[in-house]
């Protein structure tokens, strides 16, 4: 037990005996005072009761049976407070240790914040030397292929023209994991909105235009629901929406027509996007959504298509608590999907969107 | 001036080999009258006399750097009003955001299919005559190529 302050077993005693000659308030204030004092003081319950008997046994010293029985009943009452002491006392311990325990982890996640945003800030620098350095080698290499800067031997001219599409490919690698690494570790911020999908579809075939002219063909909206809500970041959705756009243009042969379209799936809605490229093989379906898919050696030589981007609509699409997917070799040609969660009010159809939120 | 066709384009670039390559994009492919600067200051000079009728400004230059020869060509009276492009790496939601609220009339993100380039430019300069909000068409930035 802790001894308390030699000045509070004097103060406690001359208020006991204040009380005892007077019986006013004024003393059982000082009592209440002293005890906030002890409780400052870190004094638990037993250390104030054995602080009580002393005071009471000095105040009834001249008689010694009511100091006799002052005693007994301060030690049988000290006894009864003992249980409440000791729960007390785990308590204390339990908090200081979880306070402890605690402290520790807010500085791990401090840690862990700090070492996340060094690393977000890293990639963001390298992303940008790395874009702006390609920015002139792609451009060295546009010129010496197109011709501009004169006509090559057929060798240089295939080594050129070699390094150019290499070059392109290298710049959609690193767009994609770099976008695809924000989005996942969640440094990019989703402004979720109910969203009317139909003018969003329509926005991303319009938007498609001067690329689908470039390539022959024709982008259009087929079957699609005439109203329906999606709960989604709108630029981000319409970003995930023109990937599947933009492969399909580069893997249609010219004169053809891609569709894009909508329908309900249970409680969600379907995206998709209908091309007549060439099918991708079953057993490579699930890398066209891989990170390195620009550059699967595997995808190129089925020449099903190292389609670009799809990574990071994947990313997108999860973060908005859909799913991503494909069908390919059918009837009607190869077809990239999303299903979203309909919005319906306050609330959403399914399941929980999930995800990080930034 | 609905129709008005887009003729004179200045470019600022302070990597030579990137402004060598934009400026015969733009001249051979697109067939714009092109004028090619370096520096901020060149370019600051080069307006008065040439008037173009775009500019396309790097956003990461030493020294001064494109948003303040944004605010320099806006004090000049021949090109208070022309519209400018930003080129750039920086393509991250909160910098588009920023190019927004600076009035530019698109952005090219850095690196960009030189093949393409005119054809991105005259969306802009549409859009621009017509008077669309700019908010739409940085919102419309995908990496080229």
């Amino acid at each position: 037990m802790k001894a308390p302050p030699a000045g509070l077993a004097e103060e406690y005693s001359l208020a006991l005996r204040d009380y005892f000659a007077d019986g006013g308030e004024a003393a059982l204030l000082r009592a209440y005072e002293l005890g906030r004092q002890a409780q400052l003081e870190g004094l638990g319950v037993l250390e104030l009761a054995a602080l009580h008997q002393a005071a009471l046994a000095s105040v009834l010293r001249r008689r010694s049976d009511n100091a006799q029985i002052a005693h007994r009943a301060a030690e049988v009452f000290a006894e009864s407070l003992a249980p409440f002491e000791m729960a007390s006392r785990r308590f204390q311990e339990a908090n200081a240790l979880l306070c402890d325990r605690n402290e520790g982890l807010e500085h791990e996640i401090e840690a862990a914040r700090r070492e996340q945003r060094r690393k977000d800030e890293f990639v963001c620098q390298l992303g940008h030397e790395v874009r702006t350095l390609l920015a002139s080698v792609l451009g060295a290499l546009w010129t010496l292929e197109s011709g501009r800067a004169g006509a090559l031997g057929d060798e240089p001219q295939q080594l050129v023209a070699g390094a150019y599409r290499k070059s392109q490919r290298l710049v959609h690698l690193v767009n994609d994991a770099l976008e695809k690494e924000k989005i996942e570790s969640g440094a990019v911020r989703f402004a979720l909105r109910p969203v009317e999908l139909r003018p969003l579809l329509e926005r991303a075939v319009a938007m498609s235009e001067p690329n689908a002219s470039r390539h022959g063909v024709a982008v259009v909206i087929g079957n699609a629901l005439s109203s329906g809500k999606l709960h989604v970041d709108c630029d981000r959705l319409l970003q995930a929406l023109k990937t599947l756009v933009s492969n399909a243009v580069r893997f249609s042969p010219p004169g053809e027509t891609i569709v894009v379209g909508s329908s309900r799936r249970g409680p969600a809605i379907r995206v998709a996007v209908t091309d007549h490229g060439p099918a991708v093989p079953q057993e490579l379906r699930d890398r066209v959504f891989a990170t390195f898919a620009s550059s699967d050696p595997a995808l190129a030589i089925e020449g099903a298509g190292r389609r670009r981007g799809l990574s990071t609509s994947r990313a997108i699409v999860e973060r908005l608590g859909g799913r991503v997917g494909m069908d390919s070799g059918t009837e009607a040609g190869t077809t990239f999907y999303f299903d979203l969660p309909e919005w319906r009010g306050d609330a959403l159809a399914g399941h929980d969107s999930g995800g990080p939120r930034a | 001036m609905p129709d008005r066709p887009l003729k004179r384009i200045l470019i600022l670039d302070d990597d030579p080999d990137l402004l060598g390559v934009t400026m015969l994009a733009l001249s051979s492919l697109g067939g714009y009258a092109v004028e090619a600067c370096t520096s901020p200051m060149e370019a600051l000079e080069r307006v008065r006399s040439f008037a173009p009728d775009l500019v396309l400004l790097d956003v990461m230059m030493p020294g001064m750097d494109g948003f303040t020869t944004l605010e320099a060509l806006r004090r000049i009276e021949t090109t208070a009003e022309t519209p400018v492009v930003f080129v750039t790496a920086l393509v991250e939601p909160r910098d588009l955001a920023l190019y927004d609220e600076l009035g530019v009339v698109g952005v090219v993100p850095k690196p960009f299919d030189p093949a393409t380039l005119p054809d991105t430019l005259e969306e802009f300069w549409k859009d621009h005559l017509l008077g669309r909000p700019s908010g739409a068409r940085l919102a419309q930035v995908e990496r080229a190529c």
